[in-house]
Protein backbone atom coordinates (compact mmCIF):
# COMPACT_ATOMS: atom_id res chain seq x y z
CA UNK A 1 0.00 0.00 0.00
CA UNK A 2 2.99 2.30 0.61
CA UNK A 3 4.30 1.61 -2.91
CA UNK A 4 0.83 2.15 -4.36
CA UNK A 5 0.54 5.53 -2.63
CA UNK A 6 4.17 6.43 -3.39
CA UNK A 7 3.48 6.12 -7.11
CA UNK A 8 0.77 8.79 -7.00
CA UNK A 9 2.78 11.02 -4.66
CA UNK A 10 5.68 10.92 -7.13
CA UNK A 11 3.33 11.78 -10.00
CA UNK A 12 1.94 14.70 -7.98
CA UNK A 13 5.39 16.04 -7.15
CA UNK A 14 6.87 15.55 -10.60
CA UNK A 15 3.98 17.45 -12.19
CA UNK A 16 4.08 20.31 -9.71
CA UNK A 17 5.53 23.30 -11.56
CA UNK A 18 6.19 25.22 -8.38
CA UNK A 19 8.10 22.30 -6.91
CA UNK A 20 10.17 21.93 -10.08
CA UNK A 21 11.01 25.61 -10.00
CA UNK A 22 12.06 25.77 -6.37
CA UNK A 23 13.66 22.41 -5.84
CA UNK A 24 15.35 22.06 -9.22
CA UNK A 25 15.55 25.18 -11.35
CA UNK A 26 16.51 27.52 -8.52
CA UNK A 27 19.36 25.40 -7.10
CA UNK A 28 20.73 24.83 -10.62
CA UNK A 29 20.66 28.55 -11.28
CA UNK A 30 22.33 29.21 -7.96
CA UNK A 31 25.06 26.64 -8.62
CA UNK A 32 25.78 28.06 -12.06
CA UNK A 33 25.88 31.65 -10.82
CA UNK A 34 27.90 30.97 -7.64
CA UNK A 35 30.37 28.54 -9.19
CA UNK A 36 30.63 30.67 -12.29
CA UNK A 37 31.37 33.80 -10.26
CA UNK A 38 33.83 32.07 -8.00
CA UNK A 39 36.12 30.89 -10.78
CA UNK A 40 38.84 28.33 -10.15
CA UNK A 41 41.26 30.29 -8.10
CA UNK A 42 39.25 31.87 -5.35
CA UNK A 43 39.68 29.86 -2.18
CA UNK A 44 38.03 29.46 1.20
CA UNK A 45 38.37 26.87 3.96
CA UNK A 46 36.33 23.98 5.26
CA UNK A 47 37.24 22.66 8.67
CA UNK A 48 40.56 24.46 8.43
CA UNK A 49 41.59 22.98 5.09
CA UNK A 50 41.78 25.11 1.98
CA UNK A 51 39.30 24.49 -0.80
CA UNK A 52 38.41 26.24 -4.04
CA UNK A 53 35.28 28.30 -3.73
CA UNK A 54 33.75 26.38 -6.64
CA UNK A 55 34.14 23.09 -4.85
CA UNK A 56 32.85 24.73 -1.68
CA UNK A 57 29.63 25.87 -3.30
CA UNK A 58 28.58 22.50 -4.72
CA UNK A 59 27.76 20.81 -1.37
CA UNK A 60 26.33 24.10 -0.16
CA UNK A 61 23.86 24.22 -3.01
CA UNK A 62 23.12 20.50 -2.50
CA UNK A 63 22.22 21.15 1.13
CA UNK A 64 20.11 24.13 0.17
CA UNK A 65 18.27 22.12 -2.47
CA UNK A 66 17.47 19.42 0.07
CA UNK A 67 16.29 21.99 2.56
CA UNK A 68 14.07 23.59 -0.06
CA UNK A 69 12.36 20.39 -1.20
CA UNK A 70 12.28 18.44 2.06
CA UNK A 71 11.60 21.29 4.41
CA UNK A 72 10.19 24.43 2.78
CA UNK A 73 8.16 22.79 0.01
CA UNK A 74 7.03 19.88 2.16
CA UNK A 75 5.77 22.14 4.96
CA UNK A 76 3.81 24.12 2.40
CA UNK A 77 2.30 21.00 0.81
CA UNK A 78 1.37 19.42 4.14
CA UNK A 79 -0.24 22.56 5.52
CA UNK A 80 -2.11 23.17 2.27
CA UNK A 81 -3.38 19.60 2.05
CA UNK A 82 -4.59 19.76 5.61
CA UNK A 83 -6.21 23.16 5.11
CA UNK A 84 -8.03 22.25 1.89
CA UNK A 85 -9.44 18.97 3.24
CA UNK A 86 -7.32 16.65 1.10
CA UNK A 87 -5.93 14.91 4.19
CA UNK A 88 -9.33 14.69 5.81
CA UNK A 89 -10.75 13.07 2.69
CA UNK A 90 -7.87 10.61 2.60
CA UNK A 91 -8.36 9.80 6.28
CA UNK A 92 -12.02 9.03 5.54
CA UNK A 93 -10.70 5.94 3.72
CA UNK A 94 -9.18 2.86 5.39
CA UNK A 95 -5.63 4.01 4.56
CA UNK A 96 -3.46 3.91 7.70
CA UNK A 97 -1.86 7.22 8.70
CA UNK A 98 1.68 5.85 8.51
CA UNK A 99 1.16 4.88 4.85
CA UNK A 100 0.37 8.48 3.98
CA UNK A 101 3.33 9.87 5.93
CA UNK A 102 5.84 7.32 4.67
CA UNK A 103 4.73 7.58 1.04
CA UNK A 104 4.90 11.36 1.08
CA UNK A 105 8.27 11.34 2.82
CA UNK A 106 9.73 8.80 0.38
CA UNK A 107 8.40 10.68 -2.65
CA UNK A 108 9.93 13.92 -1.36
CA UNK A 109 13.23 12.19 -0.63
CA UNK A 110 13.34 10.57 -4.07
CA UNK A 111 12.71 13.90 -5.78
CA UNK A 112 15.41 15.51 -3.60
CA UNK A 113 17.84 12.74 -4.55
CA UNK A 114 17.09 13.23 -8.24
CA UNK A 115 17.70 16.98 -7.87
CA UNK A 116 20.99 16.25 -6.07
CA UNK A 117 22.06 13.91 -8.88
CA UNK A 118 21.34 16.57 -11.48
CA UNK A 119 23.35 19.13 -9.47
CA UNK A 120 26.29 16.73 -9.20
CA UNK A 121 26.21 16.07 -12.94
CA UNK A 122 26.12 19.79 -13.71
CA UNK A 123 28.95 20.36 -11.23
CA UNK A 124 31.07 17.82 -13.05
CA UNK A 125 30.06 18.76 -16.59
CA UNK A 126 30.12 22.54 -16.30
CA UNK A 127 32.76 23.16 -13.63
CA UNK A 128 34.74 19.92 -13.58
CA UNK A 129 34.02 19.35 -9.89
CA UNK A 130 34.83 15.66 -9.82
CA UNK A 131 34.08 13.42 -6.84
CA UNK A 132 35.89 10.20 -6.05
CA UNK A 133 33.66 7.09 -6.44
CA UNK A 134 34.00 6.16 -2.76
CA UNK A 135 33.19 9.70 -1.74
CA UNK A 136 30.14 9.62 -4.00
CA UNK A 137 28.67 6.85 -1.85
CA UNK A 138 29.14 9.05 1.19
CA UNK A 139 27.45 11.94 -0.65
CA UNK A 140 24.50 9.69 -1.48
CA UNK A 141 24.17 8.56 2.13
CA UNK A 142 24.32 12.14 3.41
CA UNK A 143 21.70 13.25 0.87
CA UNK A 144 19.25 10.50 1.83
CA UNK A 145 19.77 10.77 5.59
CA UNK A 146 19.55 14.56 5.44
CA UNK A 147 16.41 14.44 3.28
CA UNK A 148 14.61 11.98 5.56
CA UNK A 149 15.62 13.93 8.65
CA UNK A 150 14.40 17.25 7.25
CA UNK A 151 11.12 15.64 6.13
CA UNK A 152 10.49 14.65 9.73
CA UNK A 153 11.27 18.20 10.86
CA UNK A 154 8.88 19.48 8.17
CA UNK A 155 6.00 17.38 9.51
CA UNK A 156 6.75 18.66 13.00
CA UNK A 157 6.82 22.31 11.89
CA UNK A 158 3.66 21.76 9.82
CA UNK A 159 1.90 20.50 12.92
CA UNK A 160 2.19 23.93 14.56
CA UNK A 161 1.34 26.05 11.49
CA UNK A 162 -2.42 26.63 11.20
CA UNK A 163 -2.88 27.84 7.59
CA UNK A 164 -1.01 27.99 4.26
CA UNK A 165 -0.88 31.77 4.61
CA UNK A 166 1.22 31.50 7.73
CA UNK A 167 3.37 28.68 6.35
CA UNK A 168 5.18 30.88 3.85
CA UNK A 169 6.51 33.51 6.29
CA UNK A 170 7.30 30.94 8.99
CA UNK A 171 9.26 28.81 6.54
CA UNK A 172 11.18 31.81 5.18
CA UNK A 173 11.86 33.05 8.69
CA UNK A 174 13.33 29.70 9.66
CA UNK A 175 15.09 28.94 6.41
CA UNK A 176 17.12 32.03 5.64
CA UNK A 177 18.99 32.45 8.93
CA UNK A 178 19.56 28.70 9.09
CA UNK A 179 20.99 28.63 5.58
CA UNK A 180 23.31 31.54 6.41
CA UNK A 181 24.79 30.01 9.53
CA UNK A 182 25.00 26.48 8.20
CA UNK A 183 28.07 26.86 5.99
CA UNK A 184 26.18 26.89 2.75
CA UNK A 185 27.27 30.23 1.33
CA UNK A 186 29.97 31.18 3.86
CA UNK A 187 32.50 28.89 5.48
CA UNK A 188 31.65 28.13 9.08
CA UNK A 189 35.38 28.42 9.80
CA UNK A 190 35.14 32.20 9.69
CA UNK A 191 32.12 32.48 11.95
CA UNK A 192 32.25 33.53 15.58
CA UNK A 193 32.22 30.72 18.09
CA UNK A 194 28.67 31.31 19.33
CA UNK A 195 27.27 31.24 15.81
CA UNK A 196 29.01 27.93 15.18
CA UNK A 197 27.43 26.63 18.36
CA UNK A 198 23.98 27.66 17.13
CA UNK A 199 24.65 25.97 13.80
CA UNK A 200 25.88 22.82 15.55
CA UNK A 201 22.61 22.58 17.43
CA UNK A 202 20.59 22.54 14.19
CA UNK A 203 20.45 19.80 11.58
CA UNK A 204 21.22 21.75 8.41
CA UNK A 205 24.81 22.61 9.39
CA UNK A 206 25.48 18.92 9.90
CA UNK A 207 23.98 18.06 6.54
CA UNK A 208 26.10 20.78 4.98
CA UNK A 209 29.24 19.64 6.85
CA UNK A 210 28.67 16.00 5.91
CA UNK A 211 28.30 16.98 2.26
CA UNK A 212 31.37 19.30 2.35
CA UNK A 213 33.46 16.55 3.87
CA UNK A 214 32.23 14.01 1.30
CA UNK A 215 32.72 16.24 -1.73
CA UNK A 216 36.28 17.08 -0.72
CA UNK A 217 37.46 13.64 0.29
CA UNK A 218 39.09 11.13 -2.01
CA UNK A 219 37.93 7.90 -0.33
CA UNK A 220 34.80 6.64 1.38
CA UNK A 221 36.59 6.47 4.73
CA UNK A 222 37.58 10.11 4.58
CA UNK A 223 34.26 11.18 3.08
CA UNK A 224 31.96 9.49 5.56
CA UNK A 225 30.92 11.73 8.46
CA UNK A 226 29.30 9.52 11.12
CA UNK A 227 29.15 12.28 13.72
CA UNK A 228 27.18 14.65 11.50
CA UNK A 229 24.94 11.84 10.28
CA UNK A 230 24.23 10.78 13.85
CA UNK A 231 23.03 14.30 14.65
CA UNK A 232 20.79 14.23 11.56
CA UNK A 233 19.35 10.86 12.58
CA UNK A 234 18.75 12.14 16.11
CA UNK A 235 16.96 15.24 14.78
CA UNK A 236 14.91 13.14 12.41
CA UNK A 237 13.93 10.61 15.05
CA UNK A 238 13.14 13.30 17.62
CA UNK A 239 11.07 15.31 15.16
CA UNK A 240 9.23 12.20 13.97
CA UNK A 241 8.39 11.23 17.52
CA UNK A 242 7.14 14.69 18.43
CA UNK A 243 5.25 15.05 15.15
CA UNK A 244 3.54 11.70 15.70
CA UNK A 245 2.13 13.14 18.93
CA UNK A 246 1.34 16.64 17.74
CA UNK A 247 0.41 16.27 14.09
CA UNK A 248 -3.24 16.61 13.11
CA UNK A 249 -4.75 15.68 9.75
CA UNK A 250 -7.61 18.09 10.26
CA UNK A 251 -7.48 21.87 10.09
CA UNK A 252 -7.59 23.57 13.47
CA UNK A 253 -10.52 25.64 12.24
CA UNK A 254 -12.58 22.52 11.56
CA UNK A 255 -14.01 22.87 15.03
CA UNK A 256 -15.33 26.34 14.32
CA UNK A 257 -17.60 25.36 11.43
CA UNK A 258 -20.83 23.72 12.37
CA UNK B 1 -26.59 8.95 -16.63
CA UNK B 2 -30.26 8.53 -15.92
CA UNK B 3 -30.74 4.81 -16.26
CA UNK B 4 -27.36 3.22 -17.00
CA UNK B 5 -26.22 3.65 -13.44
CA UNK B 6 -28.31 0.71 -12.36
CA UNK B 7 -26.48 -1.45 -14.85
CA UNK B 8 -23.12 -0.44 -13.50
CA UNK B 9 -24.19 -0.98 -9.92
CA UNK B 10 -21.89 -3.32 -8.10
CA UNK B 11 -22.88 -6.89 -7.51
CA UNK B 12 -21.90 -6.49 -3.87
CA UNK B 13 -24.32 -3.62 -3.47
CA UNK B 14 -27.18 -5.56 -5.00
CA UNK B 15 -26.46 -8.59 -2.88
CA UNK B 16 -26.41 -6.46 0.22
CA UNK B 17 -29.66 -4.76 -0.64
CA UNK B 18 -31.29 -8.12 -1.01
CA UNK B 19 -29.90 -9.65 2.16
CA UNK B 20 -30.37 -7.00 4.75
CA UNK B 21 -33.77 -6.54 6.32
CA UNK B 22 -35.12 -3.02 6.09
CA UNK B 23 -35.35 -1.08 9.32
CA UNK B 24 -32.11 -2.47 10.72
CA UNK B 25 -30.56 0.55 12.51
CA UNK B 26 -27.32 1.74 10.93
CA UNK B 27 -26.90 4.87 13.06
CA UNK B 28 -28.14 5.35 16.59
CA UNK B 29 -27.46 8.58 18.46
CA UNK B 30 -28.72 9.51 21.92
CA UNK B 31 -28.16 12.74 23.82
CA UNK B 32 -25.34 13.93 21.59
CA UNK B 33 -23.61 17.04 22.87
CA UNK B 34 -20.67 19.02 21.60
CA UNK B 35 -19.43 22.47 22.60
CA UNK B 36 -16.62 24.64 21.29
CA UNK B 37 -15.42 26.52 24.30
CA UNK B 38 -18.60 27.71 26.00
CA UNK B 39 -20.52 27.72 22.72
CA UNK B 40 -22.79 24.73 22.30
CA UNK B 41 -23.00 23.41 18.73
CA UNK B 42 -25.04 20.31 19.51
CA UNK B 43 -27.13 20.24 22.68
CA UNK B 44 -28.67 16.80 22.96
CA UNK B 45 -29.48 15.29 19.59
CA UNK B 46 -31.21 11.92 19.20
CA UNK B 47 -31.07 10.33 15.78
CA UNK B 48 -31.84 6.97 14.21
CA UNK B 49 -31.02 6.06 10.65
CA UNK B 50 -32.27 2.77 9.28
CA UNK B 51 -30.67 0.62 6.66
CA UNK B 52 -31.45 1.65 3.10
CA UNK B 53 -32.92 4.95 4.23
CA UNK B 54 -32.07 8.41 2.91
CA UNK B 55 -32.05 10.87 5.78
CA UNK B 56 -31.74 14.60 5.14
CA UNK B 57 -30.43 16.88 7.88
CA UNK B 58 -31.79 20.38 7.41
CA UNK B 59 -31.17 23.50 9.39
CA UNK B 60 -29.78 27.00 9.11
CA UNK B 61 -26.03 27.62 9.17
CA UNK B 62 -24.77 27.07 12.70
CA UNK B 63 -27.60 24.69 13.62
CA UNK B 64 -25.16 21.84 14.24
CA UNK B 65 -25.51 19.85 11.01
CA UNK B 66 -21.84 19.67 10.14
CA UNK B 67 -20.84 19.13 13.77
CA UNK B 68 -23.25 16.20 13.95
CA UNK B 69 -22.10 14.73 10.68
CA UNK B 70 -18.42 15.21 11.59
CA UNK B 71 -19.02 13.24 14.77
CA UNK B 72 -20.77 10.49 12.80
CA UNK B 73 -17.82 10.42 10.38
CA UNK B 74 -15.39 10.05 13.27
CA UNK B 75 -13.60 13.36 12.73
CA UNK B 76 -14.88 14.98 15.88
CA UNK B 77 -15.21 13.58 19.39
CA UNK B 78 -18.48 14.43 21.15
CA UNK B 79 -18.55 15.75 24.70
CA UNK B 80 -21.39 13.48 25.73
CA UNK B 81 -23.95 11.08 24.37
CA UNK B 82 -24.13 7.64 22.80
CA UNK B 83 -23.08 7.26 19.18
CA UNK B 84 -23.23 4.03 17.24
CA UNK B 85 -22.49 3.90 13.53
CA UNK B 86 -22.41 0.42 11.99
CA UNK B 87 -21.70 -1.08 15.39
CA UNK B 88 -18.86 1.23 16.39
CA UNK B 89 -18.28 4.56 18.03
CA UNK B 90 -16.89 6.48 15.05
CA UNK B 91 -14.14 8.20 17.07
CA UNK B 92 -12.65 4.85 18.12
CA UNK B 93 -13.69 2.65 15.20
CA UNK B 94 -11.00 0.47 13.61
CA UNK B 95 -9.75 1.29 10.10
CA UNK B 96 -11.81 -1.61 8.73
CA UNK B 97 -14.91 0.44 9.64
CA UNK B 98 -13.85 2.96 7.00
CA UNK B 99 -14.21 0.22 4.36
CA UNK B 100 -17.96 0.48 4.89
CA UNK B 101 -18.40 4.24 5.07
CA UNK B 102 -18.16 6.79 2.25
CA UNK B 103 -17.73 10.48 2.99
CA UNK B 104 -18.35 13.59 0.91
CA UNK B 105 -17.00 16.50 2.94
CA UNK B 106 -18.46 19.95 2.76
CA UNK B 107 -15.22 21.24 1.30
CA UNK B 108 -12.24 19.39 -0.06
CA UNK B 109 -9.91 20.41 -2.86
CA UNK B 110 -9.04 17.98 -5.64
CA UNK B 111 -5.56 16.47 -5.87
CA UNK B 112 -4.43 19.14 -8.31
CA UNK B 113 -1.71 17.23 -10.19
CA UNK B 114 -3.55 13.91 -10.50
CA UNK B 115 -6.13 13.15 -13.15
CA UNK B 116 -9.63 12.16 -12.09
CA UNK B 117 -8.83 8.54 -12.93
CA UNK B 118 -5.50 8.56 -11.09
CA UNK B 119 -7.10 10.07 -8.01
CA UNK B 120 -9.79 7.38 -8.04
CA UNK B 121 -7.19 4.66 -8.59
CA UNK B 122 -5.14 5.92 -5.65
CA UNK B 123 -8.18 5.89 -3.35
CA UNK B 124 -9.37 2.53 -4.71
CA UNK B 125 -6.00 1.04 -3.77
CA UNK B 126 -6.68 1.81 -0.12
CA UNK B 127 -9.76 -0.45 0.03
CA UNK B 128 -9.80 -4.23 0.25
CA UNK B 129 -12.74 -4.60 -2.16
CA UNK B 130 -13.16 -1.35 -4.08
CA UNK B 131 -15.77 -0.66 -6.70
CA UNK B 132 -14.38 -0.79 -10.23
CA UNK B 133 -12.90 2.59 -11.18
CA UNK B 134 -14.69 2.79 -14.56
CA UNK B 135 -17.94 1.84 -12.87
CA UNK B 136 -17.41 4.57 -10.27
CA UNK B 137 -16.63 7.13 -12.98
CA UNK B 138 -19.89 6.23 -14.72
CA UNK B 139 -21.83 6.35 -11.46
CA UNK B 140 -20.63 9.89 -10.77
CA UNK B 141 -20.98 11.02 -14.38
CA UNK B 142 -17.25 11.58 -14.81
CA UNK B 143 -16.46 9.11 -17.59
CA UNK B 144 -15.65 11.86 -20.08
CA UNK B 145 -13.61 13.77 -17.52
CA UNK B 146 -11.38 10.86 -16.47
CA UNK B 147 -8.27 12.34 -18.07
CA UNK B 148 -8.59 15.80 -16.59
CA UNK B 149 -6.25 17.05 -13.90
CA UNK B 150 -7.79 18.02 -10.58
CA UNK B 151 -6.67 21.60 -11.09
CA UNK B 152 -8.65 21.84 -14.34
CA UNK B 153 -12.00 20.73 -12.95
CA UNK B 154 -14.98 23.06 -12.67
CA UNK B 155 -16.77 23.42 -9.35
CA UNK B 156 -19.42 20.89 -10.31
CA UNK B 157 -16.83 18.41 -11.58
CA UNK B 158 -14.86 18.70 -8.35
CA UNK B 159 -17.98 17.88 -6.41
CA UNK B 160 -18.68 14.89 -8.63
CA UNK B 161 -15.12 13.75 -8.02
CA UNK B 162 -15.79 14.02 -4.28
CA UNK B 163 -18.86 11.86 -4.75
CA UNK B 164 -16.90 9.36 -6.86
CA UNK B 165 -14.19 9.16 -4.17
CA UNK B 166 -16.83 8.47 -1.55
CA UNK B 167 -18.26 5.64 -3.66
CA UNK B 168 -15.06 3.98 -4.87
CA UNK B 169 -14.86 1.93 -1.66
CA UNK B 170 -18.31 0.46 -2.36
CA UNK B 171 -19.66 1.69 0.99
CA UNK B 172 -22.91 0.65 2.65
CA UNK B 173 -23.30 4.03 4.36
CA UNK B 174 -22.58 7.39 2.73
CA UNK B 175 -22.41 10.85 4.30
CA UNK B 176 -23.03 13.71 1.90
CA UNK B 177 -22.41 17.15 3.38
CA UNK B 178 -24.05 19.64 0.98
CA UNK B 179 -23.30 17.51 -2.07
CA UNK B 180 -24.77 19.85 -4.70
CA UNK B 181 -23.88 23.30 -3.40
CA UNK B 182 -22.79 25.41 -6.37
CA UNK B 183 -24.30 23.09 -9.01
CA UNK B 184 -26.26 24.40 -11.95
CA UNK B 185 -29.79 22.96 -12.24
CA UNK B 186 -28.81 20.28 -14.78
CA UNK B 187 -25.86 19.11 -12.70
CA UNK B 188 -28.08 19.01 -9.63
CA UNK B 189 -30.61 16.79 -11.42
CA UNK B 190 -27.79 14.49 -12.47
CA UNK B 191 -26.50 14.32 -8.89
CA UNK B 192 -29.98 13.49 -7.64
CA UNK B 193 -30.14 10.62 -10.11
CA UNK B 194 -26.80 9.36 -8.81
CA UNK B 195 -27.98 9.54 -5.21
CA UNK B 196 -31.32 7.95 -6.04
CA UNK B 197 -29.39 5.20 -7.81
CA UNK B 198 -27.38 4.59 -4.64
CA UNK B 199 -30.54 4.22 -2.63
CA UNK B 200 -31.79 1.67 -5.13
CA UNK B 201 -28.59 -0.27 -4.42
CA UNK B 202 -29.47 -0.38 -0.74
CA UNK B 203 -26.90 2.20 0.35
CA UNK B 204 -27.89 4.13 3.46
CA UNK B 205 -27.45 7.87 2.95
CA UNK B 206 -27.21 10.79 5.35
CA UNK B 207 -27.17 14.12 3.58
CA UNK B 208 -27.25 17.75 4.59
CA UNK B 209 -28.56 20.36 2.22
CA UNK B 210 -29.90 23.88 1.98
CA UNK B 211 -32.11 22.98 -0.99
CA UNK B 212 -35.64 22.01 -0.01
CA UNK B 213 -36.31 20.50 -3.40
CA UNK B 214 -33.30 18.25 -2.91
CA UNK B 215 -34.54 17.05 0.46
CA UNK B 216 -38.04 16.54 -0.88
CA UNK B 217 -36.82 14.56 -3.89
CA UNK B 218 -34.30 12.36 -2.15
CA UNK B 219 -35.11 11.99 1.51
CA UNK B 220 -37.27 9.30 3.05
CA UNK B 221 -37.07 11.27 6.25
CA UNK B 222 -36.06 14.79 7.21
CA UNK B 223 -34.60 15.93 10.50
CA UNK B 224 -34.62 19.68 11.09
CA UNK B 225 -31.94 20.98 13.46
CA UNK B 226 -31.99 24.41 15.03
CA UNK B 227 -29.64 25.64 17.74
CA UNK B 228 -28.16 22.18 18.17
CA UNK B 229 -31.49 20.46 18.83
CA UNK B 230 -33.83 18.34 16.73
CA UNK B 231 -36.68 20.71 15.97
CA UNK B 232 -38.85 18.44 13.84
CA UNK B 233 -38.62 15.10 12.17
CA UNK B 234 -40.65 13.20 9.61
CA UNK B 235 -41.17 12.29 5.97
CA UNK B 236 -41.10 15.29 3.61
CA UNK B 237 -44.87 15.06 2.99
CA UNK B 238 -45.87 15.33 6.64
CA UNK B 239 -43.00 17.29 8.21
CA UNK B 240 -44.22 19.87 10.69
CA UNK B 241 -47.84 18.67 10.17
CA UNK B 242 -47.54 20.04 6.65
CA UNK B 243 -50.23 17.68 5.38
CA UNK B 244 -52.69 19.01 7.90
CA UNK B 245 -51.81 22.68 7.50
CA UNK B 246 -54.28 25.06 5.86
CA UNK B 247 -54.16 25.48 2.10
CA UNK B 248 -54.34 28.79 0.30
CA UNK B 249 -56.76 29.34 -2.59
CA UNK B 250 -55.86 32.22 -4.91
CA UNK B 251 -57.64 33.68 -7.89
CA UNK B 252 -58.39 36.96 -9.65
CA UNK B 253 -61.91 38.24 -9.30
CA UNK B 254 -63.24 39.53 -12.65
CA UNK B 255 -64.08 43.25 -12.64
CA UNK B 256 -67.42 44.03 -11.12
CA UNK B 257 -67.94 40.61 -9.54
CA UNK B 258 -68.47 40.27 -5.83
CA UNK B 259 -67.90 37.19 -3.70
CA UNK B 260 -70.83 35.80 -1.74
CA UNK B 261 -70.91 36.83 1.90
CA UNK B 262 -69.47 33.76 3.63
CA UNK B 263 -66.41 33.56 1.34
CA UNK B 264 -66.00 37.34 1.16
CA UNK B 265 -65.74 37.52 4.95
CA UNK B 266 -62.68 35.23 4.95
CA UNK B 267 -60.99 36.47 1.78
CA UNK B 268 -58.15 38.94 1.65
CA UNK B 269 -56.58 40.78 -1.25
CA UNK B 270 -52.95 40.25 -2.09
CA UNK B 271 -51.45 42.10 -5.07
CA UNK B 272 -54.77 42.33 -6.90
CA UNK B 273 -55.70 38.70 -6.29
CA UNK B 274 -58.09 37.20 -3.81
CA UNK B 275 -56.48 34.97 -1.23
CA UNK B 276 -58.45 32.56 0.89
CA UNK B 277 -56.84 30.54 3.68
CA UNK B 278 -58.76 27.33 3.89
CA UNK B 279 -58.68 24.45 6.34
CA UNK B 280 -60.98 22.44 4.04
CA UNK B 281 -60.19 23.51 0.51
CA UNK B 282 -62.58 20.98 -1.10
CA UNK B 283 -65.56 22.56 0.59
CA UNK B 284 -64.45 26.07 -0.21
CA UNK B 285 -63.66 25.22 -3.83
CA UNK B 286 -67.05 23.62 -4.22
CA UNK B 287 -68.76 26.72 -2.92
CA UNK B 288 -66.56 28.96 -5.03
CA UNK B 289 -67.00 27.06 -8.30
CA UNK B 290 -70.75 26.72 -7.71
CA UNK B 291 -71.01 30.47 -7.29
CA UNK B 292 -68.79 31.19 -10.32
CA UNK B 293 -70.80 28.88 -12.59
CA UNK B 294 -74.04 30.46 -11.47
CA UNK B 295 -72.67 33.93 -12.19
CA UNK B 296 -71.14 32.80 -15.48
CA UNK B 297 -67.65 33.78 -14.34
CA UNK B 298 -64.40 32.12 -15.32
CA UNK B 299 -61.76 32.21 -12.53
CA UNK B 300 -59.00 31.37 -15.01
CA UNK B 301 -55.96 31.72 -12.72
CA UNK B 302 -57.33 29.81 -9.76
CA UNK B 303 -54.74 27.83 -7.77
CA UNK B 304 -54.72 25.84 -4.58
CA UNK B 305 -51.44 25.78 -2.76
CA UNK B 306 -50.40 23.58 0.13
CA UNK B 307 -47.53 24.93 2.22
CA UNK B 308 -44.31 23.84 0.50
CA UNK B 309 -41.55 22.11 2.37
CA UNK B 310 -39.75 25.43 2.29
CA UNK B 311 -42.71 27.19 3.97
CA UNK B 312 -42.72 24.56 6.69
CA UNK B 313 -38.96 24.68 7.04
CA UNK B 314 -38.86 28.46 7.33
CA UNK B 315 -41.60 28.27 9.90
CA UNK B 316 -39.75 25.65 11.90
CA UNK B 317 -36.44 27.46 11.82
CA UNK B 318 -37.82 30.92 12.47
CA UNK B 319 -36.40 31.80 15.89
CA UNK B 320 -39.44 33.91 16.78
CA UNK B 321 -41.95 31.13 16.05
CA UNK B 322 -43.38 28.97 18.79
CA UNK B 323 -42.46 25.33 19.23
CA UNK B 324 -43.95 22.76 16.91
CA UNK B 325 -45.67 19.63 18.02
Amino acid sequence: MILHTLRYELLSLARNKRARLFTLAFPILLLVVLAGMAGHDTRTTFDGAGVSLQRFFLPGVLAMSIMTSCFAALVQVVVTRRHTGIYRRRRATPVPAHVLVVAQTLATTIIAAIAATILLVIGKAAFDIGIAPGALVAVAIAVVVGALSLCAVAFLVASVIPTPDTAQPVVQFVMFPVLFISGIWFSRDDMPHWLRMVGDALPVAHLSDALHQAVQASSFGAAFAPGDLAVLVAWGAGAAWLASRRFSWLPSTAAATS
Amino acid sequence: MLTPQLDVASAAGRARAAQVPAGDPVIRVRGLRKAYGDQFAVRGVDLDVHRGEVLALLGPNGAGKTTTISILEGFLTPDAGEVDVLGHHPATAPLAWRERVGVVLQESAPEAALTVRECLEMHAGWYRAPRDVDETLALAGLTDRAGRYGAQLSGGERRRLDVALALVGDPELVFLDEPTTGFDPAARRAAWDTIAGLRDLGVTIVLTTHYMEEAERLADRIVVLTDGLVRAEGPPATLGARDRAAATVRFTLPAGAELPGELAARAGAVRGRVELVSASPMTDLHALSGWALEEGLELSDIEVRRPTLEDVYLDLTNPTAGSVS
